[in-house]
Parts: structure tokens; C-alpha cells; sequence
């Protein structure tokens, strides 16, 4: 199969998952009892004042047509009106995101070259025992361990105890950073708020990508290449991160669907943990502010992401490794 | 072709799980890591059970220090193991006590997350065709959603509630069983009992439920062991983030205690010992699939 056919099959399935993906929220937040008008201003209201709202939100038409509308407001960007912001919940989460990718996307590129590293360490080392017995099985710990835990008990520790790093938010209030866009980067203040939370993060994504490169690198290391290039008088080290390395990191690609949960899970509650303005956080004020649009529109663009990402990743794997195609 | 004691349904099913339980306990227990899994796992179960003996203060109540007041926010001591909460709690009987809540919320929503997945795997597995690919379609998506936002969305509408959390674990999470059972189905099903079966005139549900069935039973129980891990941490990172009902006491929900109450600063030991119990009951699960997967190995290694 060519690499264009596996590609639009993929997008193909992609499509399919987002065509569930989207009734099936519709019909979720159809489940709300009672009104959102009983939401925003409370059960005793006034009824030209309730219908008035109803009319506002849509909820007064018949499902079905709520559904097209609904459907229809989606493919222009529209994700409705915030009940707690009053804002378009597109353009508060246009900035969230922003937010959330200034934190996971170092995290996660870190967690997977720190991992491949260490896991490579452990694999070239396995004979020895030591070295490898406390990586594996610190991976093991780690992935038992819950990331609230360690967030706090880092947040204990670093911020409240030793003071080195501040303990909430993205930038001191008042400080005259600019709280959004890529002026952010230039300030020493916004680096040492991403500290903390990005090395709980990163801490936590790390066994997965160590685990799945040790694996690889050993089945890698009993290949006929590898004993030719010893044959050839190649140093041990050279073999290991030259050619091993190279062929070992393809499963350490297709962990990412694998992880996405994990990420965004580890995500939401992080910017819980350091009040990070981000998306993670916004669902979970949505929640507690009954905000229900806001709460569709995290959900809804959370998930659509993941997908992509996904699939992405997948067709980038096909691309890398000719063998998938064919499956 | 029944004999004297007749094949029932409900009598081969008995059978099959005892055996299969037994088989995979007793394959677990002959290593040395599913033995530490299996005395782990069982010194937390029987604190769940034995919660009101040995935590007898109970969740809630306010304990009084010597001198009559509150016994407020003390460091880890004789009297107090975990030390206590703001509130004057002891945060050792919250542990225990949090066992027993932890350990049911998730072992009920393992055994119905186990449930489904067998359910859907042996459907989609012996039927095939359009059913087959119409369920791993669904199952596609289960794996698509990230659990957390569905089950903080799920709170959202339905309200903090067991069964809001139990559901949210479960409509996600069968989608691994659903896929492990599929694929034993796939290759049960060309077996000559199972077409002995059909053709001696087995209605379909027969075939599924009293030939195939019991052979996956042990596949099930193993990968129900492993989800209640999962749950585990599934309910802990929601009561965690505030989602579960009022006065439940969990692991998860002393941390959000610990993390709301805003003297946490003062009290290390406060969010410290809930989160050990997470790690420690999680890691021990993990050590049984440690064991088992090392068990696959060395049968694979027998038969080659």
C-alpha cells in the first residue's frame, strides 16, 4: 500500500471517530436536567425572562433542529456563548490552549528524549544489573505513582518549603509580563513559573517511552547488524547509540496514542495543582461554575485534538517505518 | 450426551470461574513478585475490612488532644500514626477507612468495566462481520476519549454521586478486555468443540455463553484484576480534582482536603500517606502483571 492510501484511509478513520465523537457530545449535554436557563440565573425566574433566554441558547426549538444548529455552529468555530464568562467559549479557549501547549509540549518532548535515553541506558547496560535494575524498576514506581502526589509534594517541598520557585500561576501579577503571547518567553519571571510543573510532568511521562525503548533496544541488540558491527571492530558505544538506538526508537513513536490519556489527564490536574491558566483547568471551573458550553467546548476540543494527534502520528509512523503500511 | 449430571449453563460457569480464579491465583503465587503483589494486596483488603477495628475514631470525627482541645494539625506521633488534619482528623483512620471506600468504588466499577469488555469481545468475536466492526468502531472511539475531561464533564451533568463515578470508568475502560477477549474468541471459535456444538444444533446464545465463554473466563478475571488498579487511580485523580459526593472519605478525597485547605504548608504528612497508599496498592497490581507476563514468557519458552 502506498503511503497517500494508508494516509487517506487513516484520515478516513479519523473522520468516522470525530462523526461519533460529535452527536455523542450533542446528546450528553442534551442530559443536563432541567433548563440551562435554570443554570445561569437560577430557578426562580421570572417566565418571560426564562423564555427570553431559552429562546437566546436555542433550547426552545425541536431537538433536531437543535442538533443541525448545533452542527452547523461547529463547523463555522462557534462553540457557543460561556454562561459564567459571557464570552464566545471559542475565544476564551483559543488562549487556555495556548497556555496548556506552553506546558505539555516541552514536557512531553523532554519526557520522550529523556526517556529514550535512560531507556537505552538500561537495555545497553542490562548484563551489568545495577544500572538497569534501578531504572526498570523506577519506571515501575513511576507509573504506579499518581501525579497529584508528586505535584504536591513538590509544590511542599520546592515552593513552600525551600521558596525557590513560586508556587502558582504563569507570571507574578503586576510584575509587567504580558500574560499571553510569545513575549512570555523573554522573561526569567514566566521560565521560573514553568519550572516546578513541568518537571512533575515530564517525570510523569517518562516510564512509558523508558520501558518500550528498553524492550526495543534489547531485541534490537540481538539482531545479526549488530553482531556484524561487532565483528567490525565498532566500539560498544558507538554500536549502541549509533545503530541500535537509531532502529530501537520506532515503538517509542507509536506510544503516543497510547499516551494521550495520560498526557491530557496529567495536564488537567497539574494546572489544577499551579493554577495554570490553561484548558485542563478550565474544565474543571466549568464544573464548579455549571458552566455547561464552557464544559462542551473543553470536552469537545479535547477530544477532536487527541484524534488528530493520533492519527497524525500514525501516518508519521507509516512514513518511518515502510512495514506498517502493509499491515 | 449429557450424562448423569446435566450440562447446565450455570453449572459449567461455577465450575470455570472457580477453576480459572484458582488457576490464576495459583500461576501468580508460584512467583516471587506475585507473592509480594498477592500479601500486599491482601494487608490492604483486610484493613478495608477491618477498617472499623483498627481505625476507631472513623473518618469524621474530631479527635481531642491531651489538654482537651482540637488535636490540630499534629506531626506524625504515638497517638496518631499519620498524624492529624486541620479539623483535628486523624489521618491514619482516614487512610483505613479510605481503603474500604477506595477498594469498593473501584473493585465494583473493575467488575463492571470486566463485564463489558467480555460481553462486547465475545459478541463482536463469534459474530463477526458488520457487528464486529461496528463494535471495534466504538471501542476505536473509547480509546480516542481522554478519560479524564469525559468523567469531570460526566460529574458536571449527572452530579457527584458512586454511580456517576463508576460509570465514568466504566464506559471508558472496557475497551482493553473488549479487545483481548476478541481476539481469544477469533481463534476459539475455529476449535472443533465449538463446531461441535454448532453443528449438533446450539442456538448461537448456547455456543457463546456455555462453549466459549468459560474459556475466556480466566482472561477476564486476570484483566479485571489489572482495571481495578486503574479504577483505583481513576477515582483517586477525580476526588482528587473535587468530584466526588460530599463526606466520602478516599484517598483521593483527603488529598483534595489536604490541597484545599490551605495549611497544607504546615502538614507534609497530611497529603503524604494517602498518596503512599495509592502508589503502594497500584504498584503491587502492576507486579502481578509483571508476573503473569513473565509466566506468558516462560510458557512460550516451554513450548518452543
Amino acid at each position: 500500500m502506498t503511503l497517500l492510501r494508508f494516509s487517506m484511509r487513516r484520515v478516513g478513520r479519523m473522520v468516522a471517530t470525530i462523526v461519533i465523537l460529535v452527536p455523542l457530545t450533542f446528546m450528553l449535554f442534551r442530559a443536563v436536567p432541567g433548563d440551562p436557563s435554570a443554570a445561569v440565573v437560577g430557578p426562580d425566574l421570572d417566565p418571560s425572562i426564562a423564555a427570553l433566554l431559552r429562546e437566546r441558547y436555542g433550547v426552545d426549538q425541536p431537538i433536531g433542529v437543535q442538533f443541525i444548529r448545533y452542527v452547523a455552529n461547529l463547523a463555522r468555530g462557534d462553540l457557543g456563548i460561556s454562561f459564567h464568562y459571557k464570552q464566545s467559549v471559542g475565544d476564551i479557549l483559543l488562549n487556555k490552549l495556548f497556555n496548556t501547549a506552553v506546558l505539555a509540549v516541552p514536557a512531553i518532548v523532554l519526557a520522550l528524549v529523556l526517556g529514550s535515553a535512560l531507556g537505552a541506558v538500561a537495555a545497553a547496560t542490562s548484563r551489568r544489573g545495577v544500572t538497569d535494575a534501578v531504572l526498570r524498576n523506577g519506571a515501575f514506581v513511576g507509573r504506579a505513582t499518581p501525579i497529584f502526589w508528586t505535584a504536591t509534594l513538590a509544590l511542599l517541598l520546592f515552593s513552600y518549603r525551600l521558596n525557590w520557585v513560586p508556587s502558582i500561576g504563569m507570571t507574578t501579577p503586576g510584575k509587567g509580563v504580558v500574560n499571553a503571547g510569545l513575549g512570555m518567553f523573554a522573561s526569567p519571571d514566566f521560565w521560573w513559573h514553568l519550572a516546578l510543573p513541568l518537571l512533575v510532568m515530564t517525570l510523569y511521562f517518562m516510564p512509558e517511552p523508558l520501558l518500550t525503548m528498553r524492550t526495543s533496544m534489547a531485541d534490537v541488540l540481538r539482531e545479526d547488524f549488530i553482531a556484524l558491527g561487532r565483528a567490525q571492530g565498532l566500539s560498544p558505544a558507538r554500536i549502541i547509540y549509533r545503530h541500535a538506538a537509531r532502529n530501537a526508537l520506532l515503538p517509542v513513536v507509536t506510544l503516543m496514542p497510547a499516551l494521550t490519556g495520560t498526557i491530557i489527564g496529567g495536564q488537567v490536574i497539574v494546572e489544577t495543582i499551579f493554577s495554570w491558566p490553561g484548558m485542563g483547568r478550565a474544565i474543571v471551573d466549568a464544573v464548579n461554575n455549571f458552566d455547561y458550553p464552557m464544559m462542551q467546548g473543553v470536552f469537545l476540543l479535547t477530544a477532536v485534538m487527541a484524534v488528530v494527534v493520533n492519527g497524525v502520528i500514525d501516518v508519521l509512523y507509516a512514513y518511518l517505518d515502510p512495514r506498517v503500511r502493509l499491515a | 450426551m449429557t450424562g448423569p449430571y446435566p450440562l447446565t449453563k450455570h453449572r459449567i460457569w461455577q465450575g470455570k470461574i472457580i477453576a480459572g480464579g484458582r488457576q490464576v491465583g495459583r500461576d501468580l503465587w508460584s512467583t516471587p513478585s506475585g507473592r509480594a503483589a498477592i500479601a500486599i494486596i491482601g494487608v490492604f483488603i483486610l484493613t478495608a475490612l477491618l477498617a472499623p477495628v483498627i481505625a476507631p475514631h472513623g473518618p469524621l470525627a474530631r479527635v481531642r488532644a491531651a489538654d482537651g482541645g482540637l488535636a490540630r494539625l499534629l506531626p506524625p506521633g504515638p497517638a496518631h500514626p499519620f498524624g492529624t488534619t486541620n479539623f483535628g482528623r486523624d489521618i491514619f483512620d482516614q487512610v483505613a477507612w479510605g481503603t474500604r471506600r477506595t477498594l469498593s468504588v473501584a473493585g465494583v466499577a473493575a467488575l463492571a468495566t470486566a463485564l463489558i469488555g467480555l460481553n462486547v469481545g465475545l459478541i463482536a468475536g463469534y459474530l463477526g462481520g458488520k457487528v464486529d466492526s461496528v463494535l471495534m468502531r466504538i471501542a476505536d472511539t473509547a480509546y480516542a476519549v481522554p478519560f479524564l475531561p469525559l468523567a469531570i464533564v460526566l460529574v458536571g451533568i449527572l452530579g457527584r454521586s458512586d454511580v456517576v463515578l463508576v460509570l465514568a470508568i466504566a464506559v471508558l475502560f472496557w475497551r482493553t478486555t473488549a479487545r483481548v477477549v476478541r481476539a481469544q474468541v477469533l481463534s476459539l471459535k475455529e476449535r472443533s468443540f465449538v463446531k461441535a456444538a454448532v453443528v449438533s444444533g446450539a442456538s448461537r446464545r448456547r455456543v457463546l455463553y456455555v462453549h466459549i465463554a468459560p474459556n475466556v473466563a480466566s482472561l477476564a478475571i486476570l484483566y479485571g484484576m489489572l482495571l481495578v488498579a486503574e479504577a483505583v487511580l481513576a477515582e483517586a485523580g477525580l476526588s482528587f480534582l473535587g468530584m466526588a459526593p460530599t463526606n466520602a472519605v478516599s484517598w483521593g478525597t483527603i488529598m483534595f482536603d489536604a490541597f484545599t485547605s490551605q495549611e497544607m504548608h504546615r502538614a507534609w504528612w497530611w497529603p503524604l500517606f494517602p498518596g503512599l497508599a495509592i502508589m503502594l496498592f497500584v504498584f503491587a497490581v502492576s507486579l502481578l502483571g509483571r508476573a503473569h507476563e513473565s509466566l506468558q514468557r516462560r510458557h512460550l519458552e516451554v513450548q518452543s
